[in-house]
């Protein structure tokens, strides 16, 4: 219902301009009857008006405007020449259609007894069959003629410039305009219409204000504009408080504290101009969805909650072929047909829910299907065919990793892989395209119940919250989308959950390792060795890390501004922004940032085994501490994988302890006791294990904890020479036992 | 292009260049830079121009020219150049000419050749030879991929 109140009255907006036109047109056309341009100009309104009164089923309406139509596309095909007779006639009708439409105003139908338009109907058949006696209809009805000279009048200075209303047409939208329509107050337009049948019912004018009345088109250009000027106002707000903070002049103060109030206002004010409801998205999908399920073969049940949530037209406009894409794949792909549900045991007619609402400052859209969701397994095997990541790296990969993978550009472009993993043609446009709008998509699903699609977006994209964090001499502002926590480590904890992998810094964080990089790596420059780090931690796409940072400052809205061409190819950064201070601050991208340092992709490997290749005489080493102090060392290209266990985990197998890891077991070996030294006191509730591969098989070598990877040019001794131990070597300025992996291995070689 | 005879002339290391003064949005004196890390070396940094944020791109990089002393503070030849607004930082700012009557001849072939790439060509003026620069090749700087760590 409310769809179609909101259609009926975009209808009324629109044809309500239209017909102003169209007056201008008519009384233009007495002057110069030939101009083929106006005769086309007004045939086309008037069909306008007729096509959508007929899709809407007004009929009266309908009818009348056909034989108008008619008559003009004669006039305008040269076929009849304009004269008086032919021009009154014409006015008649567009003051039938100005009544009718009131009526559908007021009353929500054509129906009203009170507008006469069969008489009108006849004049115009009547000219149209060339009996020119066009005079016939003024007669008939006396009052007509008063009428259409009042419109004529009136019409043009109460109507907006022609250009505007051209140019605006298909952009602006009245927001709100279903409370006039729904409840039109009919009280007062009963009484009215009795005594004066064929006047246009203005009788409820002054009651409330109509439709038309209540809604302004504006150029969105001016709009835009506006915007802009609003966010120039709000920097200089920013500036201008951070000068009189420190003022004395208690006057300057209050008028400075006056000036944020107003300014956050108006902002609020002008970004809100610009907001429309998703509906108008919404409002198509019924029609995709009814046509995609009889075509292929679905039976489907839509249900759409959260049409009034609100955003920012341009992002609207970004979002309808996300939307739309994501809509179809969930009929295409989730949806069963109802001979496989019902065998499924699930009801025959499958459920599509989009719902939208705000959630901190975010729009979250969601696309839900009960159909046969997605199976991890599948998506793992073909991503893994296609080499977007390796079999190592999907055993690492948690399961709504493994299903977002769909977005992966490599995942999707092949055909034959959509079909296979039932999801994904042009998912990756999907996300580049909500992702550029700084939106973030994310998929869930359980295997036979169903996908969910999570969209995000933020409301706008002008001016957004950000973190302004400090490096070197310059401020960063990392953009609020993106921040996840802030995580402050000094002394004990820093050493205790920060680790290096493979020389890559890694946080530990409540259980899971996130990729630590430095803001000055960020920004091309070597990473700094801190006795504290305050880490940012932030989240692009389905990737979390950190970035190490000097300072953090704190959070501010920002404006975000376009950087130069010479800049834009730079994945480090978004775009910048002017600071309270009047200097230029550079907003970073985080997503890019991951990009760019193949955080998010599988580039590792490759990149270290260069790394080998080119530098053959130093090698990578991870530092360990065993047995309670003890320094060993063992190549890091024989480490997998860092991994803590609780040690009520580890079980025991005869004399050997294992772990269940990757749906396997992974056989255990101290390290300690490997190399001859005695067991440190395990009170701890956890173990560290490095996870070393070989050939299809996995041993898991327990330390007391990672010190550190260095890259270095081993001179091996043979002092410390013994079983487990190939010598000794002088790392970091100590003595380090250089470990005999493969005897150590050998030792866990009891249990496989 | 049509036939421009009036630049807005300025001197960089030496050398004396001229950009019509069409394209020459206004001529400021030395402003803060906000340095982009990891941008391409002629990439002085940004400057806040009124709310707008303008890339500053220093002639003698782009033009492989030594370095400015240290002491010395560039300014800013603001230009619009492909639908932006690029400063380019120079040594010292002459005055605008009018060079009506001149013939624009090509560069002579033993100037740099990225000198060359950048000017549509030069003036002899009575007293000194003018380069006449073409801002837009000027402001163009592309970034170089960075080898390490590139995305698949």
């Amino acid at each position: 219902m409310d769809d179609d109140a909101e259609i009926i009255a975009e209808f009324l907006v629109e044809s309500h301009e239209n017909l102003d036109q169209l007056d201008r047109d008519l009384v233009e056309l007495e002057q110069q009857p030939g101009s083929r341009e106006l005769l086309s100009s007004i045939f086309r309104t008037i069909h306008t008006i007729k096509g959508t009164s007929g899709f809407l089923a007004f009929n009266r309406l309908e009818e009348l405007t056909h034989v108008g139509e008619n008559l003009l596309s004669r006039l305008r095909d040269g076929e009849r020449v304009m004269d008086a007779g032919t021009t009154e006639v014409l006015l008649r009708m567009v003051d039938t259609v100005r009544a009718l439409l009131d009526s559908v105003e007021s009353t929500g139908t054509d129906a009203a007894d009170d507008v006469d338009v069969e008489t009108v109907v006849a004049a115009l058949r009547a000219v149209l069959e060339g009996s020119s006696e066009a005079g016939e209809g003024p007669s008939a009805e006396p009052d007509e003629p008063g009428a259409a000279a009042t419109t004529i009048d009136d019409a043009p200075p109460a109507a907006p410039p022609a250009e505007v209303v051209a140019e605006v047409v298909p952009e602006v939208v009245p927001i709100e305009p279903e409370p006039v329509l729904v409840e039109p107050e009919p009280v007062l337009v009963e009484p009215v219409e009795t005594p004066a049948a064929d006047v246009p019912a203005e009788g409820d004018a002054p009651e409330h204000r109509g439709v038309v009345d209540s809604s302004v088109r504006v150029d969105v250009d001016l709009l835009d504009s506006l915007v802009q000027l609003v966010g120039e106002l709000v920097l200089t707000r920013n500036q201008v408080l951070q000068r009189t903070e420190s003022s004395e002049d208690v006057e300057l103060v209050r008028a400075s504290q006056r000036l944020d109030l107003v300014a956050s206002e108006l902002q609020e004010g002008i970004m809100k101009t610009r907001m429309q409801p998703i509906g108008q998205v919404w409002s198509k999908m019924p029609r995709i969805v009814r046509d995609l399920a009889h075509q292929l073969g679905r039976d489907v049940d839509l249900q759409m909650e959260g049409h009034e949530t609100e955003l920012d037209r341009s992002l609207l406009e970004a979002l309808k072929g996300p939307l739309t894409h994501l809509v179809r794949n969930a009929l295409d792909h989730g949806i069963e047909t109802p001979a496989v549900r019902t065998a499924a045991g699930k009801d025959p007619k499958g459920r599509l829910l989009l719902r939208s609402f705000h959630e901190s400052g975010q729009v979250v859209v969601e696309i839900s299907d009960d159909g046969k969701g997605i199976d991890p397994d599948t998506i793992a095997r073909v991503a893994i065919e296609r080499g977007v990541i390796t079999r190592d790296q999907a055993a690492r990969m948690e399961t709504r990793e493994i299903i977002n993978l769909i977005f992966r550009p490599g995942f999707s472009t092949a055909a034959e892989v959509t079909n296979v993993s039932g999801r994904g043609v042009g998912m990756d446009v999907v996300r580049t395209n909500i992702e550029r709008i700084g939106g973030t998509v994310d998929m869930q699903s359980q295997v036979g119940l169903g996908t969910t699609c999570r969209v995000r977006i933020p409301l706008t994209l002008a001016i957004i919250p950000a973190l302004v964090v400090g490096e070197g001499e310059e401020r960063y502002a990392i953009p609020q989308a993106n921040l996840v926590e802030l995580v402050r480590l000094e002394g004990e904890d820093l050493a205790n959950n920060v680790e290096e992998l493979a020389g890559a810094p890694l946080l530990r964080l409540r259980g899971h390792l996130l990729p630590l990089i430095s803001m000055a790596e960020v920004l091309g420059r070597p990473r700094p060795d801190a006795s504290a780090l305050t880490v940012v931690v932030v989240q692009a796409d389905d990737l979390r890390f950190g970035i190490c940072v000097d300072e953090v400052h704190d959070t501010q809205e920002i404006v975000v501004k376009p950087i130069g061409r010479q800049l834009k190819a730079l994945p480090t950064y978004a775009g910048a922004t002017i600071m309270g201070d009047g200097r230029v601050a550079l907003i970073l991208d985080v997503p890019g940032i991951a990009h760019a340092h193949a955080l998010a992709q599988n580039v590792a490997p490759t990149t270290r085994d260069n790394r080998a290749a080119i530098d053959e005489d130093s090698t990578a080493l991870l530092v360990l501490e065993v047995a309670g102090g003890r320094r060993a060392a063992l190549p890091l290209r024989e480490v997998s994988r860092l991994e803590e266990f609780p040690t009520d985990r580890i079980e025991r197998s005869g004399r050997a302890e294992a772990v269940q890891y990757r749906d396997g077991i992974l056989p255990l070996v101290r390290l300690a006791g490997a190399i001859g030294l005695s067991e440190g006191s395990s009170e701890d509730e956890q173990v560290s294990v490095v996870v070393h591969e070989s050939g299809g098989s996995r041993v898991g070598i327990v330390i007391d904890r990672v010190l550190d990877v260095v890259e270095t040019t081993v001179v091996c001794s043979d002092v410390g020479r013994r079983a487990g131990v190939l010598g000794s070597a002088v790392i970091q300025d100590r003595v380090t036992d250089l470990v005999d992996l493969d005897a150590v291995v050998a030792l866990s070689g009891v249990g496989a | 292009m049509g036939e421009q005879s009036q630049y807005c002339t300025f001197w960089v290391d030496g050398l004396f260049f001229g950009v019509g003064v069409e394209c020459v949005q206004e001529v400021l004196r030395y402003q803060q830079l906000t340095a982009v890390p990891s941008a391409p070396e002629a990439i002085q940094g940004l400057i806040n121009l009124r709310g707008q944020i303008v890339t500053a791109l220093d002639l003698r990089c782009r033009l492989g020219l030594p370095p400015r002393a240290d002491d010395a503070l560039p300014m800013n030849v603001i230009v619009r150049s492909r639908g932006e607004v690029v400063s380019l930082l120079v040594d010292d700012i002459g005055d605008v000419i009018d060079t009506s009557g001149l013939e624009l001849e090509p560069a002579p072939a033993n100037v740099p050749s990225v000198v060359q790439d950048v000017v549509h060509g030069v003036l002899a003026l009575p007293d000194s030879i003018l380069l006449v620069l073409d801002a837009d090749r000027a402001a163009d700087v592309s970034v170089v991929p960075e080898t390490t760590g590139g995305t698949p």
